[in-house]
């Protein structure tokens, strides 16, 4: 559809007040995407998430981190200090006017700040209020230390990822965990305010990041316990028939299928063996069906891998690419974000924005809408705030507060 | 007694293997109606790797609370029921590789004709359009595609397998996106067709080093479990844990296959271990010399090497329990580990207090993040010299006590038995399942203070055949017949 034709996105309604630090930012991000108005809180100054890496030109700035715009597109910014009385009011005040509050600070904080949903709930009765924290609001761990590596430990993929010779290792770096926390957060949202529509009433979310990113380990972990009474052991690396190969510039992906899905799934890798030349007969010939990668011979195995090999180590990632699509052969590269950045999917698909950060006078490169829809599409349109960016915006336009009172309010560090 | 969220919200789900299921899961587990389409013919690989369909574990666990059909796609009449559920409901899900549900005439395009307002999802691996969108794929291969693979483990090897992983990523959009859609069509009366990509959904979880590509030229690598930012910053050995197997040979069939996992050592032959009778007269020789066996390899590979040959090896799970004690037999340790993570001065003060402040911990090596950072590998050393001293659960109690952010590398084991958070959230329900029995299967991570989240056991294949024919289709009798007899519903 034409830009412009259709700028509504299909949260457009709705108002979010975001309270988060970097444990929940995503959640905002999401709604702000699928149209809400996010109006980002920080505490006069500025928010900790500022301050984490990497930045713009490796510049440590508060204005300049890549994490902070990252997950806060299309947030408007103001800052408020909620600890003050003053500030409170105000707070309860805006509260009025929206409709979804998200917060990720300690169990009993905003309590404490009489700003809970007990008491929002008095302000505006039809308020949905979530609550990211490591652990929940309740129960044995929930004042529980927490980083974001040993919330990963916990959360048991980690267990089953690694070399046996080396500790067990987390996926990627950079906060996974507060991110399934943030994710999950947006779900419990849309979910409240469908609710919402259909009873009128408002009602608090607790989000616990455990348990968020505890919700990836049944595919190879909680399973095998549940039902054979076995832990799943890292092993990664040892295996004969492997899934990651090495190619001539890096690593490749692919892996062989044995029972009755073997056939169908590994003869196009065959077939391309065939094409370059490099097939034995052995694995011409191999029925698929028997293989198994428990109990299949490891000579076996070997005669399978040694023709992979010597295909893979004749290519680079990019020539692998472009062959998996010619012979549709499930072989993917092991991408960096360079190889991200120039992958000829993601161009097809128009998939990369640019946002104008006029005050550093470049426009950057970001991860697009997460997905294409024939109505109201999410858009990713606007560069995270800066520090109180909108406080004019939101207090004197929108609240209508006078400009004396904003300078009180800026005077008293309010705002 | 709450109504559920979604009570009334019908969706037509066709759906395989994890991100499909796992984007209708909340749907049913908040009381959305969903019925899940499968075939006989063309089972996904879930059953197709069970040792008979129903029995899959995998299924149980991304498909609670809903309604299993089973029709033949590529019969006309087959797929005339198929797009009969499509036109009942409000939402669509499907997530085969890009176009195959064109190929099936069961495409945005047909749906519509029949469900002008639908919402249609396609949740593929590189989404519907461009060069390869029609590549075929599984979450294995796209966490090397969207960069997870790259990022883990260590600058001095390969990286690690990581298995699946955007699975659990796209999902959390397409919920948002399905509820989203569901509240505009509230508002407009119009449904809409969604295209979300496991490719597109993934990165937004790197975003930020993607960014540092584009601005800094910075492609980030593998750093194990290192933290720019904290020091000491790893998952730390702790003290490994006894662990016992179960073998039982109650006749000389299964003797004779139990010597044969052991490659038949000359002992085995011996006249005193040749009966059952003579076996248990000299069962205290017996068990040292199987234990012998067993005490190099993990538990789970004797399991294996067991299920094999059709014997049984059963993990020993109370210790108190003379019996089975008895023939148990101890197989390797298991290595258990701990997360640390010391940020803060504080932190640091705080962690050499818990570990007793030894002398190393004020060497000016250490004194200091950078410091600390500078001289990482000894620093873990040291580290690990205390942290193998203590159960893992013993450094993590200890930690937080002291004030250190400290996590136990959770098992499933753990997970299930031992993590006193998730028991209290009831994170894992506790489900019964006609084939496969007791299990449990994961809840919600976000609860809401108004309304339940009821999970209830994945579906048999075809076990509401009739119901979603009868009652909620309105056929009859006969007409159900008639498409069981040719073949239609499988």
């Amino acid at each position: 559809m034409a830009e412009g034709e259709n700028i509504s996105g299909m949260l457009s309604p709705y108002r979010a007040l975001d309270l988060t630090d970097e444990k929940g930012l995503l959640c905002g991000k999401i709604l702000g995407d699928l149209g809400v108005d996010v109006i980002k809180i920080e505490k006069p100054g500025g928010d900790y998430a500022r301050n984490i890496g990497p930045y713009y030109h490796d510049e440590v700035d508060p204005e300049k981190s890549l994490y902070w715009f990252s997950y806060n597109t299309n947030k408007r910014g103001i800052t408020l200090d909620i600890e003050k009385p003053e500030g409170q009011e105000i707070f309860r005040e805006m509260v009025k006017k929206v409709d979804i509050v998200i917060e990720s600070f300690p169990p009993g904080y905003m309590k404490k700040l009489g700003l809970d949903y007990a008491e929002l709930e008095k302000v505006n009765p039809g308020v949905i209020y979530a609550s990211i924290t490591p652990f929940g609001q309740t129960g044995p761990y929930k004042d529980f230390k927490y980083s974001d590596i040993t919330l990963y430990a916990m959360g048991g993929y980690m267990s089953s990822v690694g070399y046996d010779d080396r500790p067990p290792v987390r996926i990627s770096h950079h906060f996974q965990t507060y991110l399934h926390g943030g994710g999950q957060a947006a779900q419990g949202v849309v979910m409240a305010l469908y609710h919402r529509e259909i009873t009128g009433e408002g009602q608090h979310i607790d989000v616990s990041i455990h348990d968020s990113t505890t919700r990836i380990t049944p595919e190879r972990v909680t399973a095998f316990w549940d039902f054979n009474k076995r832990v799943q052991h890292r092993g990664g690396g040892k295996a004969i028939l492997g899934r990651i190969w090495e190619c001539k510039d890096g690593y490749v992906y692919a892996m062989y299928w044995g029972g009755t899905a073997g056939p169908r799934w590994n003869t196009p890798l065959v077939k391309w063996m065939e094409s370059e030349g490099v097939a034995t007969d052995f694995i011409r010939e191999y029925d698929w069906e028997t293989l198994n990668l428990i109990q299949t011979p490891p000579e076996i195995l070997e005669k399978i891998a040694e023709p992979t090999r010597e295909l893979f180590l004749r290519y680079t990632k990019e020539e692998l690419l472009e062959g998996a699509l010619e012979h549709n052969a499930q072989v993917y590269p092991l991408n960096s974000t360079a190889e991200i950045a120039a992958n000829p999917q993601l161009a097809a698909r128009d998939y990369w924005v640019k946002l104008e950060h006029p005050e550093l006078g470049v426009s950057i490169t970001y991860p697009g809408p997460w997905a294409k829809t024939t109505e109201a599409p999410p858009r990713v349109t606007h560069r995270a705030p800066l520090i109180g960016e909108h406080n004019e915006e939101i207090y004197t336009k929108e609240m209508g507060y006078s400009k004396e009172k904003l300078s009180e309010l800026k005077r008293d560090r309010i705002i | 007694m709450p109504k559920k969220l979604l009570e009334g919200v019908k969706v037509c789900d066709f759906s395989r293997v994890i991100v499909g299921p796992l984007t209708t899961k909340p749907l049913s587990d908040y009381g959305a109606t969903v019925v899940r389409i499968e075939g006989r013919t063309n089972l996904a690989i879930f059953r197709i790797q069970a040792p008979e369909p129903d029995l899959s574990i995998q299924f149980t666990q991304w498909n609670t609370g809903k309604l299993g059909v089973t029709l033949n796609l590529h019969d006309p009449r087959g797929k005339d029921i198929a797009l009969k559920i499509a036109a009942w409901a409000d939402i669509v899900v499907e997530n085969f590789a890009g176009g195959v549900i064109d190929r099936l005439g069961l495409g945005y395009e047909e749906i519509k004709k029949v469900n002008p307002d639908v919402i249609m999802l396609s949740s593929c691996m590189q989404g519907q359009t461009g060069p390869f969108s029609q590549h075929p794929g599984w979450g294995f291969q796209l966490s090397a595609l969207s960069g997870f693979s790259h990022l883990t483990g260590w600058d001095d090897r390969p990286p690690p397998e990581i298995g699946v992983y955007t699975d659990f990523i796209t999902p959390q959009y397409n919920v948002c996106l399905l509820i989203g859609a569901l509240l505009y069509r509230k508002r407009t009366g119009k449904g809409m067709y969604i295209d979300t990509a496991q490719f597109e959904t993934g990165l937004h979880f790197i975003s930020p080093l993607i960014l540092d590509y584009f601005v800094n030229n910075r492609v980030a690598e593998r750093m194990g479990n290192r933290s720019y930012t904290a020091a000491p910053h790893n998952a730390f050995r702790c003290k490994d844990e006894a662990r016992y197997c179960v073998i039982n040979i109650s006749d000389d069939e299964e003797w004779e296959k139990f010597c044969g996992v052991l490659e038949n050592p000359e002992w085995t032959k011996k006249q005193k271990f040749s009966t059952q009778e003579s076996r248990e007269a000299n069962k205290e020789e017996l068990r040292k010399l199987v234990e012998q066996w067993t005490t190099p390899f993990t538990v789970e590979n004797v399991m294996n090497k067991l299920s094999g040959v059709e014997l049984t090896g059963e993990r020993l799970l109370d210790f108190n329990d003379r019996q089975k004690a008895d023939n148990a037999y101890r197989c390797k340790d298991e290595d258990r580990w701990c997360a640390i993570a010391v940020t803060t001065d504080e932190e640091w003060k705080n962690f050499c207090k818990v570990i007793g402040n030894p002398e190393w911990t004020t060497d000016p090596r250490f004194g200091t993040l950078a410091n600390r950072k500078a001289n990482e590998d000894e620093l873990d050393r040291l580290v690990e010299e205390w942290t193998t001293q203590h159960l893992a659960f013993d450094v993590m109690n200890l930690m937080q006590e002291g004030g250190v952010p400290a996590g136990v590398v959770e098992t499933g084991e753990d997970q299930l038995e031992h993590d006193l958070q998730t028991m209290h959230r009831g994170f894992f329900q506790e489900l019964d399942h006609p084939r496969l029995g007791k299990h449990h299967a994961m809840a919600s991570p976000f609860q809401l203070s108004k309304v339940p989240c009821e999970i209830e056991r994945a579906p048999l294949l075809g076990e509401h055949n009739e119901y979603v024919l009868k009652e909620i289709l309105g056929l009859s009798d006969e007409e159900v017949v008639d498409l069981v007899v040719n073949g239609a519903l499988e």
